[in-house]
Order: C-alpha cells, then sequence, then structure tokens
C-alpha cells in the first residue's frame, strides 16, 4: 500500500481539478446514479402512473401498471374541461389561480413588511412579539379554526373568497415571515445605515435598498405561499358552498363523490392538471428556490 | 468561520457596499429619531399585529371560551363548564381512537421521514452529478403531498385493484385492499407522509455542506470507520437541524387533514382507522356543528402539543449541540 | 419604559377581541334574518336546486330543468348533485351557514334534521296561495312532509323503497331458484349460500348485509318492530340487532358476500358502477327505482342479462318494506320564493316532466302520473316491473314512521361504523350491539 494520505473525496475538488477518473470510481460514480435514479423512479411512480392513466382510453385507465399508456388519447381532458352541470373545471382553475395569486400577494405584503421590522429596526417588545411569532409556527390551526368560522360568518363573509384571502394580508402564515426575517438579518447593514444618514425614511430604505435585495426570499415566499393557496382544501370546503366558487380541490373531492369508476379517467386528467402547474413552476424556478430555503434555515 | 463549499447562490451574496467614512456628528443616544424608529416600527408590523389580535390570540381565546359550552351556531352559546372535556376523555370512545390514530400516525410518520430523508442527504453529499437536479426531483412530492389529486391517486394505488398489489403480484405476494382494511389503512397514509419528505431533505442537504471537511479528512486519517464518523461528527452537527426537522415535522403530522379526508371518503373508515384528530374535530365541528366540543377538542390538542414541544426544548439540552462557527 | 403598559395594552386588545366574539355569537347570526317569504313575484332570476344520485338520474333531472326552462324564459335552475353520503354532509354545511340551495331536495328520515333547525321555509301558505298544486298526492303521503311542528316542509314527489334485484339470468344458469313474493330471510340465506358454491370463480352472491341500515330497518320491521317508535326513542330491540348482525356474520364468514375491504373501498359509489350493474355480482338489496338504469348499464357491459325485483323479505310480522319519500323543499333563506314554488309545482305536475323523469327516485306519488307511466307502452318492463311492486306494497299497509333528528349520523354513520368494527373481526357482535345502542341513546338524547 502506497503511504499516501487518504482523502475524504471533496466535491469541489472533482470539478476544479478533474482527472481521468479510475475504474472503481466510475463505477462507484455510477452505480451512485444509478440508485439516485432507482430511488427517483419509484417515488415519482405514483405521479408518472397518475399521467399515463389520464391519457389512457377509460375502460383501461385502472389496472394497468406500465408507465406508457398504450392507446394514449386526450379524450379524458377533453371530458373533464367540459362545463357540465355539476362540474365546470376550467371554472375551478380560474377560481383557484384568483385565490392563490391574491393569496400570494397577501403573504408578500405581510412578510415584507413585518420581516423588515424584525430584522432591522428596534422597539419595545421586539423579543416578546418575535417569540410570539415563532410560537404561532408551532400553533395547530386548529385551536383558531371553529372561532374564526363563527367571526367570518358574522361578518357575512362566508360564500367568499374574503375569509381564504383576507388572513394571509394580515400575516397569517408565520413560516414566510420567518423566512423572510432570517434572510433579510443575512444581509449586510452597510448600505441602510449609509441610506439613514443621507436621511432616508425607514419606508424609503424598506423599498429601495432592502426589498430588491430581498428578492430570493420573496421569489420562495411567492412559490410556496401559491403552492399552499392552490393546495388547499380544508380552507374551501369550510367556506364555500357555491359550486361556481369552488377551487380545484373541491372540484377533484366533487368528482369523486359523484362518479363511479368508470370516470377515473377523467378524474385522473383534472388531478393531472392541477399538478402539472406546481411541478412546472417549481422546477422553472428550482434554483432560486432551495438557495432561499437553504441559506434562511440555518443562521 | 469555514464557507460553504458550494456557491450558496449568486443572489444571496448582496453587492460589497461601498467603504463608508465615519459620520460626522455622534448621534444622540435618547433622540427623537428614536421615537420616530419606534413609531415607524410598529407601522410595519401593523398588518401582522392587527392579524394576531384578530385571527389569532382572539379566536384562541374565544375558542378557550367556547370550550367551557354547549354551542351549535344556531341560538346562544350555553354554559356547561366542563362537560365537553368530561365527556371527550372518558365517555367518547371515537375521540379515544382519534387520539390513538393520530398518535401512531405522527409517532410512525416523524422517524420515518426524518431518517428517510437525512439518509438521502447523507448518500446524496458524497458528491454527485446533477445533484440539484436529483434535489429538485425528489422535493417534487412534498409539493403534493397534502394535494387532493394525490390522495385520490393514493386511494386508488392502494385499492384491491390497485398498482401497489400489481407491483409487488409481480414478486408473487397477494394482498388485498390496503385502505380498505382497517389494519393496514392507516399505514397507507404515513407512507404518503414520508413520502412526501423532500423539504427536510433540502435542509438536511443544507446542513450536511456546512460540516466542515477537515474534520471528516482527521478523523479518516486517525482510522474512524463510517459509523464513527457519523456519530462523532455527522450526527452532533446536525443536532439544531434535526430538532428544527423534527418539530415541524411533528407539527405538520399534527394538523394532517386532506389525505386522511379524501383517502378515507371523508369519514375515517374503515372501522375509523383514519380518523385523525383533525378529521375527527372536523366532523364533530363542522358536520354536526357541535362546536362548543370542537374547540375543546383543539385546546386540548394545544396543550399536548405545548407539552410535547416543551419537553423537546427541555430536551434539546442533552443532544443538541450548537456549533461555535456561524 | 413603556413595557408593562404596552402589555397590559396588548391583552387588553385581545381580550376585547375575545369578548366581541362572543357577544356576537350570542347575538344574531346570518341565519336570523326573518324576512317574511315574498310569494309575490314573479318567476323569472336563477335558483339553484340540490338533489342526490348518480350519472343516469342526473341526466334525467337535467332534461326536467330544461322543459321548465323553455316553458319560462327567464328563468335559470342551477342544478347541484352530489352521491348520496356526500350530500348530507354537504346540506347540513350549507344549512348551518344559512346558505342552501333555494331547492334543496330532501327526504322524510332527515327532515326534522332541517325543519326543526328553521333551515326550511313552511309551505302551508305557498300552498294556500295555489303556488304548488298538491291535490294529487294522497293525504297521508303528503304528511310525510311534515316537521315536527305540524308545519309542511317538504312536498312529496317520488316514494323509494328498498328492494331486492338480482340477476335472474345468472341464478337460473347456475340452477338456483328465484324470491318469490313472501320469501323470507332464512330463504334469502340458504339461497345465497348455495349461489356461493354454484357461482363461477369471480362471481359473487350477495353484499356486505349487515352494514345497511335500511337492511336492518327491514329485518326489524319483519320482527315487528322499527327504528324508532312514536316517542322518537330507538325502536329495536337489542336481540334483534345482535341476531341481524350474527345473520351477516354467518353469510359473509361463509364466502356468500363481498368483503369488508371491498366493501368499504366502494363506499359512496353509484350503483350503476356496482358488480351487478357489471355483471359480476348475482344480488343487491337497493332502492327499487334504480332498477331500470342498472339494466341499462348491464346491458351496456354483457347481453342478455335479465335483472328482476322483488319485495324485502318477510319476517314473522310481515313484509319488511318501508317507504323512503324524497321530495322537494325551499330554503329558509331563499330569495326567490315564487321562482323556487313554480318550480317544484311543475316538477310534482307536470306531466311531461314526469315522463321524462321516469320515476327515477321513487314511484310517482302523483297518482296520475303514476298510472300514467304504467299504462305507458314506452315505460320499459323494469320500471314497470318497479312501480308495480310501488302498488304491491302500498297495498300491503305499510308502516309509517316519524323519524326524529339525527337519522343520518345514529343510522348512516354510526350504525355502519360499528357493523365494519364487527366485519373487521375487531369487536364481537354483542360488544358491537351493546355500545352501537348506547350511542345512538346519547345522541338521541343531545
Amino acid at each position: 500500500m502506497s503511504a499516501t494520505v487518504h482523502t475524504a473525496p471533496h466535491p469541489v475538488s472533482r470539478y476544479l481539478f478533474p482527472r481521468r477518473p479510475s475504474r472503481s470510481r466510475l463505477i462507484r460514480g455510477l452505480s451512485r446514479h444509478a440508485v439516485t435514479i432507482s430511488l427517483l423512479v419509484i417515488m415519482l411512480y405514483p405521479i408518472i402512473w397518475m399521467v399515463a392513466a389520464s391519457l389512457r382510453p377509460d375502460a383501461q385507465v385502472i389496472g394497468s401498471l406500465s408507465p406508457v399508456p398504450e392507446n394514449p388519447t386526450l379524450d379524458n381532458y377533453r371530458i373533464g374541461l367540459t362545463p357540465s352541470t355539476f362540474l365546470n373545471f376550467p371554472r375551478y382553475f380560474l377560481n383557484s389561480f384568483l385565490v392563490a395569486a391574491l393569496a400570494v400577494a397577501g403573504n408578500l405584503f405581510a412578510s415584507t413588511l413585518t420581516a423588515y421590522a424584525f430584522a432591522r429596526l428596534e422597539f419595545p417588545l421586539k423579543r416578546v412579539l418575535f417569540a410570539i411569532l415563532l410560537a404561532t409556527l408551532l400553533l395547530p390551526y386548529q385551536v383558531t379554526l371553529v372561532p374564526q368560522y363563527i367571526l367570518f360568518d358574522q361578518l357575512r363573509w362566508l360564500n367568499t373568497y374574503l375569509p381564504l384571502v383576507v388572513p394571509k394580508f394580515l400575516g397569517s402564515e408565520a413560516f414566510f415571515i420567518f423566512l423572510t426575517v432570517q434572510f433579510i438579518r443575512g444581509l449586510p447593514r452597510d448600505l441602510d445605515e449609509a441610506a439613514r444618514l443621507d436621511g432616508c425614511g425607514e419606508w424609503g430604505i424598506f423599498r429601495r435598498i432592502v426589498l430588491p435585495l430581498t428578492m430570493p426570499a420573496i421569489g420562495t415566499t411567492a412559490m410556496f405561499s401559491f403552492i399552499y393557496a392552490w393546495n388547499d382544501f380544508l380552507g374551501p370546503t369550510l367556506y364555500l358552498s357555491r359550486p361556481e366558487l369552488y377551487t380545484v380541490p373541491q372540484g377533484l373531492s366533487m368528482f369523486v363523490d359523484s362518479t363511479g369508476q368508470s370516470t377515473y379517467g377523467a378524474l385522473f386528467a383534472m388531478a393531472t392538471l392541477s399538478v402539472a402547474p406546481l411541478i412546472g413552476f417549481f422546477l422553472a424556478s428550482q434554483r432560486l428556490l432551495t438557495q432561499g430555503i437553504a441559506t434562511t434555515g440555518l443562521k | 468561520m469555514t464557507r460553504p463549499s458550494h456557491p450558496v447562490g449568486v443572489l444571496a451574496a448582496p453587492p460589497e457596499p461601498p467603504a463608508l467614512a465615519p459620520p460626522l456628528r455622534p448621534r444622540r443616544r435618547w433622540g427623537g429619531g428614536r421615537w420616530r424608529r419606534f413609531l415607524a416600527a410598529y407601522a410595519f408590523l401593523t398588518p401582522w399585529l392587527l392579524g394576531l389580535v384578530v385571527i389569532v390570540l382572539g379566536p384562541m381565546l374565544a375558542s378557550l371560551y367556547l370550550s367551557f359550552t354547549r354551542y351549535e351556531l344556531i341560538g346562544p352559546a350555553e354554559w356547561i363548564g366542563l362537560d365537553n372535556y368530561q365527556r371527550m376523555l372518558f365517555e367518547d370512545p371515537r375521540w379515544l381512537r382519534s387520539a390513538r390514530v393520530t398518535m401512531i400516525y405522527v409517532g410512525l410518520s416523524v422517524p420515518s421521514v426524518l431518517v428517510v430523508s437525512l439518509l438521502l442527504a447523507m448518500f446524496l453529499d458524497k458528491g454527485i452529478r446533477f445533484l440539484s437536479l436529483y434535489r429538485a426531483l425528489f422535493y417534487i412530492p412534498s409539493l403534493l403531498g397534502g394535494s387532493v389529486a394525490v390522495a385520490i391517486v393514493w386511494r386508488q394505488v392502494f385499492g384491491e385493484k390497485g398498482i401497489f398489489n400489481a407491483a409487488i403480484g409481480a414478486f408473487g405476494i397477494e394482498h388485498g385492499s390496503w385502505v380498505g382494511d382497517p389494519g393496514t389503512a392507516l399505514y397507507t397514509l404515513v407512507v404518503l407522509n414520508t413520502w412526501a419528505f423532500g423539504a427536510t431533505l433540502v435542509i438536511f442537504l443544507a446542513g450536511l455542506r456546512q460540516i466542515p471537511h477537515q474534520y471528516y479528512e482527521a478523523a479518516t486519517i486517525d482510522g474512524a470507520n463510517a459509523w464513527h464518523r457519523f456519530r462523532h461528527i455527522t450526527f452532533p452537527y446536525l443536532t439544531p437541524i434535526i430538532f428544527f426537522n423534527g418539530l415541524l415535522t411533528t407539527v405538520h403530522a399534527f394538523q394532517s387533514f386532506t389525505p386522511a379526508y379524501i383517502v378515507s371518503a371523508g369519514t375515517g373508515q374503515p372501522a375509523d382507522s383514519m380518523l385523525l384528530y383533525t378529521l375527527y374535530l372536523y366532523q364533530r365541528g363542522f358536520v354536526d356543528f357541535q362546536m362548543g366540543y370542537a374547540s375543546a377538542m383543539a385546546w386540548l390538542l394545544l396543550v399536548v402539543l405545548a407539552g410535547i414541544t416543551g419537553v423537546a426544548f427541555y430536551s434539546a439540552r442533552y443532544w443538541v449541540h450548537y456549533g461555535e462557527d456561524s | 419604559m413603556v413595557s408593562p403598559r404596552t402589555r397590559t395594552l396588548t391583552a387588553l386588545l385581545a381580550g376585547t377581541a375575545a369578548l366581541a366574539l362572543v357577544a356576537a355569537c350570542s347575538g344574531t347570526s346570518s341565519r336570523d334574518r326573518q324576512d317574511p317569504p315574498d310569494l309575490e313575484g314573479e318567476v323569472a332570476g336563477s335558483i339553484d336546486y340540490s338533489w342526490w344520485g348518480g350519472p343516469a338520474r342526473n341526466e334525467k333531472t337535467q332534461a326536467v330543468i330544461e322543459l321548465f326552462e323553455a316553458a319560462h324564459p327567464d328563468v335559470t335552475v342551477n342544478g347541484i348533485t352530489a352521491d348520496w353520503p356526500s350530500y348530507w354532509q354537504r346540506l347540513s354545511v350549507q344549512a348551518a351557514g344559512g346558505n342552501l340551495p333555494c331547492i334543496p331536495q330532501t327526504q322524510n328520515r332527515s327532515l326534522a334534521d332541517y325543519a326543526d333547525r328553521n333551515s326550511l321555509l313552511p309551505l302551508d301558505d305557498v300552498i294556500e296561495s295555489g303556488a304548488i298544486d298538491v291535490s294529487h298526492i294522497p293525504p297521508d303521503v303528503l304528511d310525510t312532509g311534515r316537521g315536527t311542528d305540524g308545519n309542511l316542509y317538504m312536498i312529496p314527489y317520488g316514494a323509494a323503497f328498498y328492494s331486492l334485484m338480482y340477476n335472474e339470468t345468472m341464478a337460473t344458469e347456475a340452477g338456483l331458484e328465484t324470491p318469490e313474493h313472501g320469501y323470507d330471510w332464512d330463504w334469502y340465506a340458504d339461497w345465497v349460500t348455495q349461489a356461493a358454491e354454484a357461482l363461477p370463480d369471480g362471481l359473487v352472491a350477495s353484499q356486505l348485509i349487515g352494514v345497511v341500515p335500511e337492511l336492518f330497518q327491514a329485518w326489524a320491521i319483519g320482527q315487528g318492530e322499527d327504528l324508532y317508535d312514536d316517542s322518537g326513542q330507538l325502536g329495536f330491540s337489542p336481540q334483534t340487532l345482535t341476531d341481524f348482525w350474527n345473520y351477516s356474520e354467518r353469510l359473509r364468514t361463509a364466502g356468500a358476500t363481498v368483503s369488508a375491504e371491498v366493501t368499504s373501498e366502494n363506499t359512496g359509489q353509484a350503483v350503476e358502477q356496482s358488480d351487478l350493474a357489471k355483471g359480476t355480482q348475482m344480488s343487491l338489496f337497493w332502492p327499487a327505482n334504480a332498477l331500470a338504469s342498472v339494466q341499462g348499464s348491464l346491458d351496456g357491459t354483457v347481453d342478455g342479462q335479465t335483472l328482476q325485483v322483488a319485495p324485502m323479505p318477510t319476517g314473522p310480522q310481515g313484509l319488511g318494506n318501508s317507504l323512503y319519500v324524497s321530495g322537494l323543499s325551499i330554503s329558509a333563506n331563499c330569495d326567490n320564493v315564487p321562482t323556487a314554488a313554480a318550480f317544484i309545482d311543475f316538477f310534482i305536475n307536470d306531466p311531461e316532466a314526469a315522463d321524462v323523469y321516469a320515476a327515477d327516485n321513487g314511484a310517482n306519488v302523483h297518482s296520475e302520473n303514476l298510472q300514467r307511466l304504467i299504462d305507458n307502452p314506452q315505460t320499459s318492463d323494469a320500471k314497470r316491473a318497479e312501480l308495480e311492486l310501488f302498488q304491491y306494497i302500498a297495498s300491503q299497509e305499510v308502516p309509517a314512521v316519524t323519524y326524529p333528528q339525527g337519522y343520518q349520523t345514529i343510522y348512516q354513520e354510526t350504525f355502519a361504523r360499528y357493523y365494519q368494527e364487527v366485519a373487521f373481526e375487531r369487536m364481537s357482535v354483542d360488544e358491537a350491539v351493546e355500545q352501537f345502542i348506547a350511542e345512538a341513546e346519547a345522541e338521541l338524547a343531545n
């Protein structure tokens, strides 16, 4: 054996100093890829299967295991998207989009403002309030669910989108506030100090200096609050009982209820359409996202 | 302080600020500007504070009050003292069932999410090309885990004629419906929750990246094997993240609603095997409209969760090591 | 320092918010809008009408709606539908929110839950004003639409009843007899047990019996009991329920019925998608009004198999049938009562509508329309068989029972749940009976 010191492989070094991989290293690398890809395939299989099932003719939807549809057809999509008296998916998609967009706006509004205060400003009770913020992260929503429903009932907001959207503007999703606080804390203070000296007010500093630099956290917040709002099922189920207001999750649930085995094709088609935007947006912006999470969780 | 060895993100690193001249006049410590800043701060906080009072604290107190009443949305709330709690703890076999089901669900989900995502993070951290692509793909299930679409597919996948049975049938294993059998139905939900481990994976990956590599090198030189390296380097460094992840995963598991609702067709069946606490609370509160009882259930959950959190924080002293760097 | 004061202020704010909330709870709610219904007014605008059913019924209902809209061009009727269990869950949520559709379809078994909670409009005034003509409905049938306060809350339109639907072709090919009027539960047990042997693999003889509350009701009525007694308490003895569940268990363990797991997986399935409709099951107890559409589905899957319908089994005290009367109500929060009343009147009385709907949700209680359908040569054999069966059952003087609140909770949910425990062998029949009765009585007491 040689007397060389054996160093653990350093990830970066492989790119900085590429050398011809030895045989065993190649095999190890390939097998690592193989294992990872197999795991991925198994994990993503339910989704792959769902997409494939949605492209199969109705009679063959259930029962086939294969990821490749034998007689691909877009019939299910056509049927699912055709509004009938009972189901109107194009409407539901619009509704979901509206609610999700408003939720994003609300979360961005609340989280940037609140995070700026916690990350950059001093004020009495700051520590107490921050502790309260953290505590709300651990608070189960069940404990506010019933009175919130009663409150919205009293306000005559039932059967509108208001109960789903207004709380976001008031910072109801503390996770995004927390995320943004951690991020802003990581920004150097020199720029705002300079601006303050120049007489710039807090709002100016916020708007012109901090906000532009917070884009990664804003992107993360926007992405995730869109996803949460899009997938939200309990909220719409509680507050919306007129079908023309329904969101996509409710539409899917109604679809399962009101039909039997043989229309699973259309159901899977609509289910695929309901997850496609999420996956699409996510993959398109994933670099921004995962950095946002990774850097903010640990400070 | 060690820098992370991979580019954290060009956008995350703000540009170098210009060199500054010192201020010409020292700022007064207790000046009028300070008050203005306090006001400004509270102005920024107004939306959140408003929400805190009206949407969080107010309802919390209201539900505490309601938990001592009988309230069915029609007519006034009638004070009945501890009756709801008594009924819940001593007279309601369904409540006991839902508590037990939830404890099993949380008790199985949380460790499996943590273990699976940690193992995978460690595996991926060894260095692999296309890491960011793999990471993104592994993340996808967690985007969809709480969705109705996936729950519907899950119900099919684990049904009697579902693809899971078809897959294991290829190995000669036969089984009936997994979601129709009360002995196995809950486990399909646990699997679903574990399947959506993407977020914890990403956080573990980031945490592993922060561990200084010279420690590993030194340990290897000293002859430590993989297990030793894990136990004495990786694990201690990760304990804050394990703690953070564990707590969030636990809270999230206690709040799980949509999968249980869809997979059990809204009822928690078969035989209440999927009657998670949230689902039972929903049934009692919003289907039967026994809102006082549902509020009592919610507060009990809060107390239990606060207890678990308290114990976790207390125990953290003994096993969570906050690193000296960063 | 400001902290103690600010702290107190925060606490005060939170407390005030809470108090305001609580005070509001004890006051009015959106349900208490007590404007008297506006009976004057034109038939115009739009109304929502909700019903339960599967795809076949949805089509027929839609056809009736279109007929009405053709006759009243200024009117739009929005149809909303769901399957049986979901329908009631949703309705109760809407009732509590004061958001019921203008015309919720209701049934005598669940009427009390809504009528007693002031969610429905009393209809006596509407009838007096002539907006709805009920002269062709027999008075005792009309009475099934009354609440506990004696007011009329539901205009009945269809009387449904459980029946035994069976695949005659499958039975005779397997060398089995077919049920005749007056058969009893023992005969049924023998029949399906023999069928379990005689039928080829892949075919099942019967559904899981013990989980269906209507079957228990038939059993109890055959013993001279019922689900409720006259005072609104449970009307059956523990022994009756024990015998019933033991009966079901015998059949299940003998392999004559569908398994518990598959039954649970198929909850809420439309009958047109059931195994009977797919030609893989021999018999199914189900409301007879589905016979025609199930036959239609069956014909689409396999050739030449005929379904027949028989009444429920008899017991020592007589025929075990009872009538489930469905009808249309007007919600208390409806803002377009004249149009709703006009639609109900149309649905009940219009002959063309009756022909198109073809008694899909029970035999017409409108005596003339019923006879029209029976006499109409275009009515399918299956439908005629059902209507004539209805006449037979009506002639047997089946008991009418007033259902108090809680039918859904007690029988649709709790009853099924306890039997599931038994069927999955997690509880003995005796334990399940005891606990079910305890829970049902607690529910009734609330």
